[in-house]
């Protein structure tokens, strides 16, 4: 089944495909075939990676059977009851699923663009800075929300975005508004998901853009000075360029997480009055399933997740490749 | 060489660095609060009378949080499986980017392999499957149980990979002309020159072996085998109260008490959030590249 | 192509040896359960006697993170290990530890279920892992050993919760698990009154809810801006404090509980037209600003934190709330507060029930195989000896620090069963209550008595000395001394016959498994809407038709059939 997703995500390309793995033997003749300057080192470098993948990653996959089957952990896979896809079609007869599935797709799509921009525009602006105490200071201090666990920042946003005594709608109410009930308004709960998951995480989301940073060429910076270019300029035609690549490494691979809108969050903020609005896959399979510990349906769910997953990546991987010729990885 | 700034260049530089210094500013709030609340009594911290600034000041709470034998044991867990785990993390993941960050004429296969990696991202087998495989190979109440499993992180590859892409060939091609094996191209050129990502990815795995929790109380035995994150975590998650008669209650009161819990959060994160900081220095290599290619 | 299978074909062989060789079934089924030769014991040889040669017991311990261990102890090496070593030659091993919150522990049994890897006695904390290892014939028949291991004590406090002992039996009569406790009196709703505040509204003590829900009203219209009214939070139908349970059985309702409406069936409570107007009462004080507009997002630590803030003045809750957060109220204001049972409705026109916690269903398994079966019984024997009979109660012998205090010992018992007698802190109520009266601590029948009374008798010794009791001392005089304490309120219901039980003990149907959990969502969040004023009352009827239609029904239609075949 590895394979078949393989194939799916990935039209066959001989040249990609008449690949030996692992194949000690096989190795050596091609190189001493010559044809290609292929060191079989590289190959006995994956192997422990591969090892391990295979064992402790595709090994359990094996597990996902259980999807399709009325699984009873007391009696194992073996003894279990198959029931085809019961399974997933338990989870789409539910009522509120196509909700669900709207308002995963729309929060976590809203938290990836913001995810994606906030870090890189601060990175930019940080690189802007030229005293390095000063530079690195903020750096660490950006960092700290990411640290602060879900439960214990949501008891602090609880207290501040309270209606009746909280600061922001004390300040609110100085300024001649009306309170509001963040947590319980449905037209804007979705906004301070997207806003705290952003807060939380854009400075931790900028280590790997300033690692980027530093590997730009500075002569590049200086030669532009001499041509008397603006700093917009530079940011525009030498920092934004060098750091591409991994912009469309990190954008390509957040696709993978459309279904992913942050159960930690989502779970510790929302309440009955936002269901219809933040209630998302994570939380509404928790509720249906951890209660009964239901592994099959949990397991049903995970391969929907999986399939859209890849298929996102898939798609944007192939579309890099077309694009800009640039594999991603 | 300097260059005067003009108006707009200095216009920007001040909001520039007030923005930056606002925003940081509002990312250190709740640190502070937490700060704050541990160093608290347990009235002021139950009342919620505790902004910024400790009320009652006491050190009780971390008093308590060191003598717990627990914690401490915890504590050591983590240190042990974080020097561990990132060590073999890193070492595998830079034998494994590196071959892949090469051309398919180079390492046919690189991309069926890459998506080999990739897919681990976002399928998994789930709980029971994973659970039955880690112990079926014996890792089960050892440490190894928090580390092998993980080693392999699809997302490190792609992100170190594309960095030493960026690397020009020119360099490894020259010293393959000098008769250096890969090996040697790996350790003398790549390495040196990804400092940056090397230490990012070095910031990514310690935050992430440090905060994980569920592999510790999926496969370790015992308390005191807990890393730090499953201990915290046996003390955070909300009491059962249906289950407590009036004594066990006041116990937990103490101990689950605001102020306490706020005491082992600081204890936990401090050492974490040294690391960035300490691996800042490598991320001011900017030169290095253009001196080495000039 | 045909390289790729190879590969594949190469992985999934190795993978799938990795996930199989874990995970063959085990084939132990058949043989008759281990019985020793009883011929020549007697009585106390077979309760509290010692087996001849050490017997192994390995165990899943259920922690808690509140128990402090006295230096060097843990789960597995403590009090109880040491004493069941000694007097009954049973050695303790712990097979893993989790922490029983959070669903820690049900994770770690479902995979020791899955890998089969059982401990010797299982705690369950569900009926349905339970009911599944039952089924894969992975259970010893505990019938012939509860019959003559059982001590005369056991059995007795097994009755205290009716007819317990039949959850763990199969339609067969088979017994294959014993009831690690009753029915919870414990958790059945009173009301705690500010004293400062009802003396300075000079209103009357509350006769009936609607009193309540007066006192309420007028503490917040003392001072509006500072004071809050009724508390109420996320959580609505079932924490134990401030949920809807308290109003509701003031009118007759019994939210997330069955019963017989008298013609033989189980009704489920949530759903009946009484429910309705509990919801009305909280959806009426909200429209008047008597419930915190976000009361939707807090939670329990959020009331408390309202609580400690002075912001309360009434909450209806659990007899745990002196020990939190009221205690603190006392230690920083000297607050005190008055205690109250649940009162009905002035429009109640049935006979008032309070309502209690069902049954959990949560029993103690042998496992198929384990050689001595009878060793779960002994240990039972023994707790019941070493805690609640007078005669043989003697906790501390084996503690490691005599020191140590004592009020914990009940909690380092690795299988987790500390009240074994039902009503034990009623009678230390009782007892407490009466040594301190009449100065006579032969009024202190157990060591539970003895431990209560150390704490309270302090709220007394304190005030003699002129000094002023610490918010501990205070929590342990309001629970357990007098009239007006919060134990003495069950021991009220219990002489009135005011209990209601549900009559569903702790059984998951197929339908149950699969949607309750989506049911309870759907409760919550009418609830939640209703009373915020987001839908009308009127809605309440579109509720139960929903709650019906989305597995309601066949939960009803499966319930009634298992009651009909008691």
């Amino acid at each position: 089944m590895v394979q078949e997703q393989i194939e799916s995500a990935n039209p066959p390309r001989s040249k990609i495909w008449g690949a030996p793995l692992l194949s000690k033997g096989e190795i050596a003749i091609k190189s001493a075939s010559r044809k290609l300057r292929v060191d079989p080192t590289l190959y006995l470098m994956l192997l422990p990676a591969v090892i391990l993948v295979a064992v402790y990653s595709y090994g359990p996959l094996a597990g996902l059977v259980i999807a399709f089957q009325s699984y009873d952990i007391a009696m194992g896979i073996r003894a279990s009851e198959w029931v085809g896809l019961d399974n997933f079609r338990f989870l789409f007869k539910f009522p509120t699923f196509n909700q669900v599935i709207w308002n995963t797709v729309y929060i976590s799509f809203l938290k990836l663009v913001v995810r994606f921009i906030v870090p890189i525009v601060v990175s930019i602006l940080l690189n802007e800075i030229k005293r390095v105490k000063y530079k690195k200071a903020i750096q660490t201090m950006i960092y700290l929300p990411h640290f602060i666990s879900w439960v214990v920042i949501s008891g602090i946003l609880i207290s501040v975005l309270n209606p009746t005594d909280g600061i922001i709608n004390g300040l609110i109410t100085f300024f001649g508004g009306k309170p509001i009930y963040f947590l319980g308004d449905n037209s804007v709960f979705t906004g301070v998901l997207v806003v705290s998951d952003a807060w939380k995480d854009f400075g931790y989301g900028t280590i790997i853009y300033m690692a980027a940073l530093t590997s730009i060429d500075s002569n590049l910076y200086e030669a532009a000075s001499i041509d008397r270019a603006n700093r917009w300029q530079k940011i525009w035609n030498i920092t934004i360029p060098g750091i591409i690549p991994i912009m469309i490494l990190v954008g390509t691979l957040s696709m993978g997480n459309l279904l992913n809108a942050g159960f930690d969050q989502v779970f510790n903020l929302y309440n009955p009055l936002v269901y219809s609005t933040g209630d998302i896959l994570d939380t509404f399979l928790y509720r249906i399933g951890i209660d009964n510990a239901q592994y099959d349906i949990a397991t049903a769910a995970g391969m929907i997740k999986s399939a859209v997953s890849l298929g996102l990546v898939s798609i944007s991987y192939f579309l890099a490749y077309k694009l800009a010729d640039y594999r991603i990885f | 060489m300097k260059i005067r700034l003009s108006t707009g260049e200095k216009t920007f530089a001040i909001v520039n660095y007030t923005f930056l210094t606002l925003l940081a500013l509002l990312c250190i709030l709740p640190f502070l609060h937490m700060l704050a609340i541990s160093f608290s009594s347990s009235a002021a911290a139950t009342a919620g009378r505790v902004g910024l600034w400790p009320v009652d000041f006491t050190t009780a709470s971390y008093q308590y949080a060191i003598q717990k034998r627990e914690f401490i044991a915890a504590f050591l867990v983590t240190i042990r499986r974080t020097l561990l785990g990132v060590t073999i993390d890193l070492a595998v993941l830079i034998l494994t980017a590196y071959p892949l960050s090469k051309s398919n004429r180079e390492l046919p296969g690189r991309t069926a392999i890459s998506w080999i990696f990739v897919i681990t991202m976002f399928v998994s087998g789930g709980l029971i499957p994973t659970y039955l495989v880690v112990s079926g190979t014996h890792l089960k109440n050892t440490i190894w149980a928090l580390i092998i499993p993980g080693v392999v992180k699809a997302y490190y590859i792609t992100i170190l990979l594309n960095f030493f892409r960026q690397i020009p060939k020119e360099l490894e091609e020259s010293a393959v002309m000098d008769g250096a094996s890969q090996i040697r191209v790996l350790l003398s050129i790549y390495l040196p020159l990804s400092l940056p990502a090397l230490a990012t990815l070095t910031i990514f795995d310690t935050v992430g072996h440090w905060n994980e929790w569920f592999s510790g109380m999926i496969y370790m035995s015992s308390q005191i085998k807990y890393p730090l994150q499953t201990f915290l975590r046996g003390i955070i998650v909300a009491p059962n109260y249906d289950l407590m008669d009036r004594t066990q209650m006041e116990l937990m009161a103490k101990i689950s008490s605001k102020t306490f819990q706020a005491a082992q959060i600081i204890i936990a994160t401090v050492p974490i959030l040294a690391v960035y900081p300490f691996m800042q220095k490598y991320f001011i290599s900017g030169m290095m590249l253009g001196s080495l290619k000039g | 192509m045909f390289r790729i299978r190879r590969i594949a074909a190469l992985l999934t062989s190795v993978l799938m040896f990795a996930f199989i060789s874990g995970c063959s079934p085990s084939a132990n089924s058949g043989g008759s359960s281990a019985r020793p030769d009883i011929s020549q014991m007697s009585e106390k040889d077979r309760w509290l006697g010692k087996f001849s040669e050490t017997v192994t017991v390995k165990l899943a311990v259920p922690t808690n993170a509140a128990t402090e261990f006295p230096p060097g102890d843990s789960y597995s090496e403590n009090v109880w290990t040491r004493a069941w070593l000694e007097e009954l030659n049973i050695k303790m091993e712990s097979l893993w530890e989790a922490v029983d919150a959070g669903g820690d522990y049900e994770t770690k049994l479902n995979l020791s279920i899955a890998s089969d890897d059982l401990p010797d006695i299982i705690n369950f904390k569900t009926f349905s892992q339970f009911d599944k290892l039952l089924k894969a014939g992975k259970l010893e028949d505990l019938t012939w050993h509860y019959e003559n291991f059982a001590s005369d004590a056991l059995k007795t406090n097994i009755s205290l919760a009716g007819d317990a002992i039949e959850w763990g039996k199969t339609s067969e009569g088979n017994l294959m698990g014993i009831p690690q406790k009753g029915v919870n009196y414990q958790n059945t709703r009173m009301i705690f009154i500010r004293e400062d505040w009802l003396a300075e509204s000079g209103l009357p003590d509350p006769k009936t809810m609607e009193d309540v829900i007066a006192i309420a009203k007028a503490f917040k219209d003392k001072d509006p801006a500072n004071r809050l009214g009724l508390p109420f939070f996320k959580t609505v139908i079932d924490d134990g404090m401030c949920d809807i349970r308290g109003i509701a059985n003031a009118f007759g309702a019994y939210p997330r509980a069955w019963f017989d409406d008298g013609t033989g069936a189980l009704q489920y409570g949530t759903i009946q037209p009484e429910m309705k107007t509990a919801i009305q009462v909280y959806a009426d004080l909200y429209a008047q600003g008597y419930i915190d507009p976000a009361f939707a997002s807090l939670d329990g630590g959020a009331v408390g934190e309202q609580l400690t803030s002075n912001k309360i003045g009434v909450i209806i809750g659990n007899s745990w709330l002196p020990g939190w957060p009221l205690n603190t109220l006392y230690d920083t204001d000297d607050v005190n507060w008055k205690v109250f049972p649940l009162l009905p409705s002035s429009t109640l026109t049935k006979p008032f029930k309070a309502q209690t916690d069902a049954a959990t269903g949560q029993l103690l398994g042998v496992r198929k195989g384990y050689a001595h079966p009878e060793a779960l019984l002994k240990i039972l024997n023994f707790s019941i000896a070493m805690t609640d009979d007078p005669e043989t109660a003697q906790p501390l012998k084996f503690h490691s620090d005599p020191a140590f205090p004592d009020y914990g010992y009940h909690m380092y018992n690795p299988i987790y069963v500390y009240w074994s007698d039902p009503m034990i802190n009623f009678d230390t109520q009782v007892h407490v209550t009466d040594a301190i009266d009449k100065k006579d601590l032969s009024y202190l029948k157990t060591p539970h008595d003895q431990t209560q009374y150390n704490n309270t008798i302090k709220w007394f010794e304190a005030l003699e000395a002129g000094s002023k009791p610490t918010g501990a001392d205070w929590a342990a005089w309001i629970s357990w001394y007098g009239e007006g304490s919060a134990f003495a309120q069950f021991n009220y219901y219990f002489a009135n016959d005011l209990y209601f039980t549900s009559a569903l003990t702790g059984l998951e149907t197929d339908t149950m498994v699969k949607q309750w959990g989506n049911l309870k969502t759907i409760e919550e969040q009418y609830i939640t809407e209703i009373v915020s004023g987001t839908r009308p009352v009127s809605d309440f009827d579109e509720f139960v038709a929903t709650w019906k239609s989305l597995g309601g029904d066949d939960i009803i239609k499966e319930v009634n059939e298992w009651y009909k075949s008691k």
